[in-house]
């Protein structure tokens, strides 16, 4: 692998020949951007960056890597958390930000197709005026990409009822580690074959990079109501989410906060939270407007069975959007509590969030470590977040076992070590909690199929012994 | 000894030498294992109800059953999961989850028969797809046997996971080629509180896409709209082309969806009553693969596809279907999943069976240039070698090829039964 060996003027030449000068960056101080995503722990810049305008830009680039034995790691908004995009061994990284035409919406049969660099909030606002959303809306959506989401198969707090993102991909455009362009899925529902554009959503671009996608679009619901659960503590806000989930209801989304990050998203946005309740819960219902009522009578019921202080219902739409822009932006308002902050993506079965919590609780106790909560409780899908001063090396290492023990917490009790942000190089540590070698040997075998030199995205998701990657550790600390 | 059963697991013609039932997942895997060692043509199968689906297999030695793996493994009926064994069928999960007032919201024909590992294997379909949509929606974890027997297993058994490729979604539909299914995890929806069906007669075909199209714009949440043909109406019971509304919820979402379609569509909509709805939803899930009228000759019924397009390309398409189908003297019942894109063709009268290939192939190229697919579900033994039950080159075809050979590289799972001879 030419991981040591640095470009040659001849390869950047030709990347600037395919894809224009504005479009190729080498400088190390404008690299520094492209050092890292949302996970911040590990920091490695890319030798260049190349930002193609069009697929044919992004197949010719991948072709001429693969002619040269080069590997290269995609790269949408960066607004990742599990280190997707980046590079490890990797000297090359393509980013599809530039490629943002939306290239067709489709409203009679609710389709779009994009290409990768849209951005996510961008494409329900092409379709707003017809009723119509992208249901996936996870919380960067402002950012992320298409192309970002397709390849972490990412979530939301409204996928509780409407479902992540595989579920709302029709088909893709993949350029193939080897330059070859596929088409795989399409704007029918049932296509004969093996569900491939199922197994490229979420294989973290270790299988070629996404360049267009087919959309699925749902109709707005015709009515919402969102209330405001305000609870003593923890315990009773997670013992109303099972009680809710129990009795049947789907929210379209049900998310809790607890006090710490209540009081931080007060802070900067000034809802009107209480900041001294130990837990709020957001519940969404939304569908016929005729039967919420009734709907959102039995969830305040549940929520002052178990003790609410008190259940608000949010007036008007104006009311809702606050509502949701300041549980969207809570990570953002994280940055007034501490220097840094690391978020874990764990999940457990839903009647586990009570107990998930109480370990969370226990191991920041235990670590010394601060650690607020802001999550979606009704998929059980855990985002403790670790507050922290990275100059600080004794508390990175500490947030770095508090992490992993979350996570072990999190498959002793039934459950999974990320519900949305993917594996990326954070969590790869945690593959063997949850998969055997024979799991891992199948999947590496298909990524082998999709690139048998393994120059795509290299150093993702798998232990790989004898690669650079520290695999025997959960994390390479680069960041220290 | 046990009885001889391998006549009832042919395929187009072809008998296995060997029928196993094992009891257990590590027995099942001790048979992989023994068949890979001596190279001999595994197609597992459950109650063999799906095998007239799909290419016959060019070998073909051991018919691997699941029936005896029927177990409920774990239904966590607080967090809406269940884990079952792959030989259960849909019937005899659902009447366990039913206990909790819920339901694993998928409706292929005959539940009562199909296993949920041929549910997985096939990808089969029903109405409900409207609203729950497919397996690869539900199927949130999965245990396989692999061609040389050994155990893997993708997901688990949370709703929400990213962890590792989506092995559900490649095993969803790979017809038995990649590995046998042993062990599945979905998640599940609570059962509606309330029910309605309601049929909305139209003069012609035309006239119930027609309705069927601006229903699905009218603001209600049904479960599912389809649309019937003629003799597709005829097939469930009901009288002339017409729509079947179905919807379900808390009795305040019944109440005033049956208001809006009463509303949008005049006099004309009938509520059924709570034993006729039950008939007619039975009726338009096992929608017929043998419906055959008095006088057609046997091994020429039940020729029927399922074809997927754009949903605003139905209409026209079915029309066309319909003639061309009169002009061969071949009568075809047509049921579609309006919002889907989606319709079932059954040739239920065929005059003169020359005329069934050439009414195939006419089929095939006119979806296609439509954009869309068709896949041949059911084909007598008369035209079992001259139609492909699919199309010959859907977009992937050489990724999917090696993806069987780096899973199968002997291939001793199903082989020949898929797309392309996969």
């Amino acid at each position: 692998m030419p991981a040591s060996t640095k470009l040659s003027d001849g390869v950047l030449s030709a990347l600037r020949t395919i894809a224009g000068d504005d479009a190729v960056i080498a400088r190390p101080t404008e690299l520094r951007v492209y050092e890292c995503d949302g996970y911040t722990l590990e920091k490695s810049a890319p030798e260049v960056v190349v930002l193609p305008r069009s697929t044919e830009q992004v197949a010719a680039v991948v072709a001429l890597l693969h002619r040269e034995g080069i590997a290269f790691v995609p790269r949408g908004a960066g607004t990742g958390l599990s280190g997707g995009c980046l590079p490890v061994n990797a000297p090359v990284m393509i980013g599809t930000s530039r490629m943002t035409r939306i290239v067709e919406i489709d409203l009679a049969n609710r389709r779009a197709v994009v290409e990768a660099g849209v951005v996510n909030l961008s494409v329900t606002n092409a379709v707003k005026q017809h009723g119509l959303l992208y249901a996936p809306d996870p919380s960067s959506q402002m950012a992320c990409t298409i192309g970002g989401n397709v390849a972490e198969n990412s979530g939301g707090p409204h996928t509780l009822k409407y479902g992540v993102t595989t579920n709302h991909v029709l088909g893709v455009e993949l350029v193939l580690p080897n330059g070859d362009v596929v088409e795989l899925g399409g704007a029918a529902e049932d296509i004969p074959g093996y569900d491939l554009t199922g197994l490229v959503v979420g294989a973290e671009g270790t299988f070629g990079i996404v360049t267009k996608a087919t959309l699925r679009l749902v109709r707005q619901p015709e009515a919402w109501k969102t209330l405001l659960g305000i609870f003593e503590s923890v315990d009773d806000a997670t013992a109303s989410v099972s009680g809710i989930i129990a009795a049947g209801i789907i929210p379209a989304a049900l998310e809790m906060m607890d006090q710490l990050i209540v009081g931080a998203v007060e802070a900067a946005f000034h809802f009107g939270f209480p900041t001294d309740a130990g837990a709020v819960l957001i519940i969404e219902l939304d569908g016929l407007a005729a039967g919420l009522d009734q709907q959102a009578q039995r969830v305040a019921e549940i929520c002052r069975a178990n003790r609410a202080r008190d259940v608000q219902v949010a007036k008007d739409q104006t009311e809702r959007t606050a509502l949701w822009k300041s549980r969207k932006r809570a990570f953002g308002a994280v940055g007034r509590l501490a220097p840094n902050y690391c978020t874990q993506d764990g999940v457990v079965p839903r009647t586990k969030v009570p107990d998930i919590l109480r370990r969370i609780t226990a191991i920041g106790r235990r670590y010394q470590l601060s650690i607020g909560n802001v999550f979606h409780a009704g998929d059980g899908n855990i985002h403790p977040i670790i507050l922290f001063d990275e100059r600080d090396a004794d508390q990175v290492r500490r947030v770095l076992d508090a992490g992993r023990e979350i996570l072990e917490a999190c498959v002793a009790l039934g459950g999974s070590v990320t519900g949305e942000h993917g594996i990326g190089v954070e969590k790869i540590g945690q593959m063997p909690l949850i998969f055997t070698p024979e799991d891992l040997l199948v999947m590496s075998q298909l990524r082998r199929v999709f690139d048998p030199e393994v120059r795509c995205n290299p150093g993702k998701i798998f232990p790989t012994p004898g690669s650079c990657v520290e695999t025997t550790r959960p994390h390479r600390q680069a960041a220290m | 000894m046990c009885p001889d059963t391998t006549g009832a697991y042919a395929i187009a013609g072809r008998t296995p030498r060997q029928v196993e039932y094992p009891a257990t997942i590590d027995e099942l895997g001790r048979s992989v294992a023994a068949a890979h060692a001596a190279n001999l043509a595994v197609v597992p199968v459950g109650n063999g109800t799906q095998l007239h689906i799909g290419r016959a297999p060019t070998r073909y030695d051991l018919a691997l059953s699941t029936q005896r793996l029927n177990r409920v493994l774990a239904h966590a009926a607080a967090d809406m999961t269940v884990t079952v064994e792959a030989g259960i069928t849909l019937a005899d999960l659902n009447a366990t989850l039913a206990a909790a007032r819920q339901r694993l919201p998928l409706d292929p024909p005959h539940p009562e028969r199909t296993t949920i590992g041929a549910l997985i294997a096939t990808d089969a379909s029903g109405p409900l797809r409207l609203l729950h949509g497919k397996v690869r929606d539900l199927l949130i974890g999965i245990t396989v046997v692999l061609a040389d027997g050994t155990l893997a297993h993708g997901g688990g058994r949370v709703v929400k996971n990213v962890a590792g490729y989506d092995l559900m979604k490649l095993f969803t539909g790979s017809f038995g080629t990649l590995g046998i299914v042993v062990e599945a995890t979905f998640k599940l929806r609570p059962l509606p509180e309330q029910e309605m069906v309601c049929v909305l007669p139209a003069e012609t075909t035309d006239g119930a896409f027609g309705l069927a199209v601006e229903l699905l714009r009218t603001p209600v949440a049904p479960q599912y709209v389809e649309a019937l043909s003629r003799a597709g109406a005829t097939c469930v019971g009901l009288d002339g082309p017409a729509i079947v509304i179905g919807c379900g919820g808390i009795a305040e979402e019944i109440a005033v969806q049956r208001h809006r379609l009463a509303e949008s569509s005049g006099r004309r909509l009938r509520v059924c009553s709570a034993s006729e709805a039950e008939r007619v939803y039975a009726a338009l899930r096992d929608f017929p693969t043998d419906a055959r009228r008095p006088g057609t000759r046997d091994a020429d019924s039940g020729c029927g596809c399922i074809l997927s397009v754009r949903p605003s390309q139905l209409a026209s398409l079915v029309r066309s279907i319909e003639e061309a189908a009169t002009r061969r003297r071949v009568e075809a019942a047509i049921l579609s999943h309006v919002g889907n894109g989606v319709a079932v063709i059954r040739c239920v009268d065929v005059a003169d069976s020359a005329a069934l290939p050439s009414f195939a192939d006419w089929l095939r190229r006119t979806v296609r240039a439509a954009g869309g697919w068709t896949f041949f579900d059911h084909l007598p033994g008369s035209l079992v070698r001259d139609i492909d039950p699919w199309d010959a080159d859907p977009p992937g075809l050489a990724l999917m090829r090696g993806i069987k050979q780096t899973l199968d590289p002997s291939g001793c799972l199903s082989p020949g039964r898929f797309v392309g001879g996969i």
